[in-house]
This record gives structure tokens, sequence and C-alpha cells, in this order.
């Protein structure tokens, strides 16, 4: 290790606030205050992000059931489906049974699946390709919510109905 | 009383991060509203002190201050020594004695036994400098304090501490004490920058990590006038004013323990609690060494994060009176941050174990470009530095935060850690 003359003039060169030095660290400002305007939105936007797990179930719910519409689920883990199908929100979900399925069977391609979460396991019937207005009309002209994610309807099914 | 305020405070702590990892475990109960809430708070704090730092540095950048011009006014030059390497104490001392400046410099062997005494009796013999040597090693608070109230010449207007591994630029002394001639700053402290800073990847990052603890918080500490650390690589003081201070400054406690290490620190604690200001001066150059091994600087790192705990409780303490604006800011940041993260950080090791995918694709990149931005003084102003910076980052994360916890359950352990080595650092 040596200290060599040469470093001493480069840092004193560094720190000596000449005029051009000084009005360059202002202009500086012009780069540094957007970013860090951005920084703060993307802090504040993340940790709205990170806030916002999504309570499906309760947002079904304060809907009601005579506010229908179509709602897409987003992808989430484990099971994006099983929040609409949980306690209360269930109620104003739109449900199939046999009969029903029958005639939307002879319209749409339809498929079984069953979720299983906390409560307990549910069998859905998917509807692919369906538009909203004319599965409800299939389903008898309800005006409950229709899940639907991508391009397919999620109904639970009750053989019998209720 | 002081001492029962500081335990409370020490206490309050570990409630912090006690509090901080309910919080963590929180989300996974019933209810994670409170978590949610406590991530957006944290984080909108992170925003609001960046936005405080930012607009301090502002203030600088448009209205650098200026001080009167150094005028043969008389400064005592204290330079403790303690196994130190013989070369560089030497180099040392010969830029003390080389820097501008009307000078008295002291030299206090504190029982070195490493043969470094018999270069300072060679160096005593033929340059102007007073040695003291201890017959035992004292501590560097008593080589301070002994020199303080026992060698200093009755004229001396200026008392500046170094170490004995700092070499000084020529401007150095008459730099730092500029500032003491505005009969309301009672302490200054320089600009360090490294011998070794390129003998290899660490201590380029220890290079850009002094870099942003002078140039970003100093300086910004500067602005409001209340620096919390006078570095003990080069320091000034007024002399009455040290001379006032200096043995309440050799007896401190801390839990009911003596306190050896972060003299600095509580040196500067004290010219701030008796209401002066403490500044920075960039202009004021010197130079230091830093441990070039990570287990080096890891244990340099436990000994001042133990140190920055047990003086920012101390600043805590009086702040509130004299210096309101810091005492906001050591509450509500400085010393609370790192431990009110503890669960935040929790969460991270969580997401990288159960969803490792995440962190490479969405959570380091987010960080590295958000801590570019916090950090973007680094490449606009000193642009070399940009590789050290990265490095610090992912060491910070890695190693430095979990030394801040460390630290608190370690507050009261007094080793100087590598003092006792071959140098002190």
């Amino acid at each position: 290790m040596s200290v060599e003359n040469p470093r001493f003039a480069a840092a004193q060169r560094a720190v000596a606030a000449s005029r051009r030095v000084r009005i360059f660290r202002v202009a500086t400002w012009f780069l540094i205050v957007p970013l860090l305007s951005l920084f703060s939105f993307s802090v504040v936007a993340g940790a709205r992000g990170l806030s916002g797990k999504r309570d499906y179930a309760e947002a079904v719910s304060a809907l009601g059931p005579k506010k229908a519409g179509t709602y897409v689920v987003l992808r989430e883990h484990p099971n994006p489906l099983e929040k609409f199908f949980d306690g209360g929100a269930a109620e104003h979900v739109c449900w199939i049974d046999s009969e029903q399925l029958a005639r939307v069977g002879k319209r749409w391609s339809t498929g079984m699946i069953t979720i299983e979460y906390g409560s307990g396991s549910l069998d859905l019937v998917t509807v692919d390709g369906a538009k909203a207005h004319d599965l409800r009309e299939e389903l008898g002209g309800v005006k409950c919510v229709l899940v639907q994610r991508s391009r397919t309807f999620y109904l639970p099914f009750e053989a019998h109905g209720s | 009383m002081q001492q029962r305020v500081q335990a409370a405070l020490y206490g309050a702590l570990f409630v912090v991060v006690a509090a901080s990892a309910v919080l963590f475990l929180s989300r996974y109960g019933t209810d994670a509203r409170f978590w949610e809430r406590f991530t957006f708070v944290y984080l909108l704090m992170l925003v609001a002190y960046t936005w405080y730092l930012f607009a301090l540095l502002f203030v600088h950048d448009l209205r650098p201050r200026r001080y009167p011009a150094y005028f043969r006014e008389k400064i005592a030059v204290i330079v403790p020594c303690y196994n130190e390497r013989p070369e560089l104490v030497e180099k040392a001392i010969r830029s003390v004695l080389e820097a501008r400046g009307l000078k008295q410099v002291i030299v206090i062997d504190d029982g070195s036994t490493n043969g470094v005494q018999e270069r300072l009796r060679e160096l005593a013999a033929k340059l102007p400098i007073t040695l003291h040597e201890f017959d035992t090693n004292c501590g560097k608070r008593e080589a301070l304090h002994f020199a303080t109230t026992r060698l200093l010449d009755d004229d001396v207007k200026f008392v500046v501490t170094i170490d004995s591994d700092t070499i000084l630029d020529h401007y150095a002394l008459v730099r730092v004490v500029e500032p003491l001639f505005d009969p309301d700053i009672g302490a200054s402290t320089g600009n360090v920058l490294l011998l070794n800073e390129r003998q290899n990847l660490l201590t380029r990052m220890v290079g850009t990590y002094y870099w942003i603890g002078l140039n970003i918080y100093k300086q910004a500490q500067s602005v409001i006038r209340s620096v919390v650390c006078c570095s003990g690589c080069l320091a000034a003081y007024r002399a009455d004013l040290l001379r006032e201070i200096v043995d309440e400054f050799a007896n401190q406690r801390f839990l009911g323990e003596r306190c050896t290490h972060s003299e600095d620190r509580h040196l500067t604690n004290l010219v701030l609690k008796r209401g002066y200001d403490v500044v920075y001066v960039a202009e004021a150059l010197s130079w230091t060494e830093t441990p070039a091994t990570a287990r080096g600087f890891l244990r340099q790192q436990r000994r001042w994060k133990r140190g920055y705990i047990r003086e920012s409780i101390y600043t805590l303490t009086y702040a509130w009176r004299v210096k309101p604006l810091l005492f906001l800011q050591i509450l509500c940041w400085d010393l609370t941050a790192p431990f009110l993260s503890f669960g935040l950080r929790i969460a991270l090791i969580v997401t990288a174990v159960t969803n490792p995918s995440l962190i490479v694709t969405t959570i380091v990149p987010s960080w590295i470009v958000l801590m570019l931005v916090r950090y973007v003084f680094v490449p606009l102003r000193a642009g070399r530095k940009l590789p050290g910076l990265l490095v610090y980052m992912f060491f910070y994360e890695l190693c430095l935060y979990w030394l801040n916890l460390w630290a608190l359950l370690t507050v009261r352990n007094k080793s100087w850690v590598t003092r006792s080595a071959t140098a002190q650092i």
C-alpha cells in the first residue's frame, strides 16, 4: 500500500465544489425528482398490491343477488374458485341442477370438476363457449352471479335443485 | 434516572422486534389485515424518509455552506495508538506534521505490545511531537481523556482527533476546523476515503458504503447541523468544550456497564446534548484502511452496530429538547426501522423458500431498481462506485441487516473485537 500524491490531488479535485460542479449537481435534480416520484409511486402501489389480497366471497356478497353480472376470477393459488362457493357467498352464485344441465349440455360443451377447500368439496359444472345472457336464459332467466374464468363458466351442481 | 430511561428504550426495541414478528404471524391467522396495513405503513415511512433525506441534500446542493478561513489558530492533534503497524503510524504522524495549520501533535501509545513503541520513540526524538506511553492498555477513551486534561497547551483553540492509521490531506486540518469559527458549532467531521479500496471486491464495497454514509447520510444531517457521529478518523472539537465534556465522556455507562467502543459517537452526542451544532466538511480529506476480509469487516460492523444502538438510545434521551428534528429522525426511522422491518424480511425469506421463482423474477429485480433510485447519487456522483453499490445492496440484506439483531442482543458487550488483534480500524 502506498499513498501517492496524484491520488491526493485527484481526490482533492473530486470534492472541490467548483461552479461547474455545483451547476451539474443542481441540474441532476431534474432527473432525481422524477425518479424519486416514480420510486414513491412504485413503493406505494406495490404496498397496495401486497395488501390487496382480494376477498372474493365478500365482494360477491356485497354485490347482492339482484346485481346480476359476470365476474372473471383472477389467477390465485391454491384455488381461485374457492372464495365464490364458500359460506354465504355461495348463496348468490348461480347453481345448476340436473334438468338445467341437460338443457345446457345440448347447446354448449359441459364438464364436471370437483374443487376442495377448507370446509369440504363441491362439484362444479363447467360450461364452455356460452354467452352470459344466453346461459342465463337457458337456466330459466336467473339473475344470480355467474362465475366465469376465461371462457368457462363454473356453476355449482346440485342434482335435484333447491 | 437516565440509566433507567436508556434501559426502557433498549427494552422497547425488543418490543418492536416482537411486534413485527407477531404481525408477520398474523397473516397466517384468520385476519391478515393487520399485516397488510403494517406493510403499507412501513413502506410509506420508507418513502417519507427518502423524501426527507433528498430534500436535505437538495438544500445542500442549492446553498452549500461557507465558513470563515483559518488564520493560524492553534490546533492540537491527538493520535491514540494501540498495536498499529509501525510504518502506517509513521505515515499518519508525518501526514499530520505536513498538514497546514499551527499544530501541537500529541501521540498516546495505549500500552502497545507489537513493538510500535520503539518507532514512536524514534519519531518523538526527531520530530516535534509529544509522546506519552501508557504501561497497559487503557482504551481509546482514556487516551483521549488523558491528552485533553494533561497534555493540551493552554493556547490551543481546537482539538482534532484522528486514528493512528489515518493519513491526512495537506488541507485536512484547516478545513475541518473552519466551521468551528461559528460560535454555534461545537464539532465537525471530515471526509474519509479508503487507502485500500481497490484491494478486492469487499474493499470496493466498503468504499461505497463509506461514500454513502458520508456523502448522503452525514451530508444530509449536516444540513440540519446535527451530524450524529464525528468519525474517529477525523473529528474536530472546540478545545474549551472538549475540556468541559471529557470527564463525562470517559465515565460513560450503559445498562450498568462501563462503555469502551464507539467513543466517537458518544463524544458527538455530548456536544449535541449541550446544544451545539455538529457539521460535516466533505472537503477535509483523510485516508484510512478497512479490513480486507469479510470476517474482519463483520467484526468491525458488530462493534459499530452495538455503538449505533447504544448511542441512538442515548440521543433520544436528550434530543427532544435541543434537536427535535434529530429526535424525530432517530425515533421514527434511524433506530427503529431495522427492527420494525424484521417481519418483512422474514416474509421475504418465507417467499424465497415457498416460491423461489417469484424472488428471481419479481422481488429481486424490483428491489434492485428501487435501491438504485434510493441511492441514485452513487451512479450520478460517484459512478465508479456502482459495482460496489450492487455488492453492498446484497451484502446488506444477507449479512449486515442481521448484525443489527445480533448487536441488539449483545449491546452490553464491551469487546473492541478488531482492536485486540493487530490494528485498530
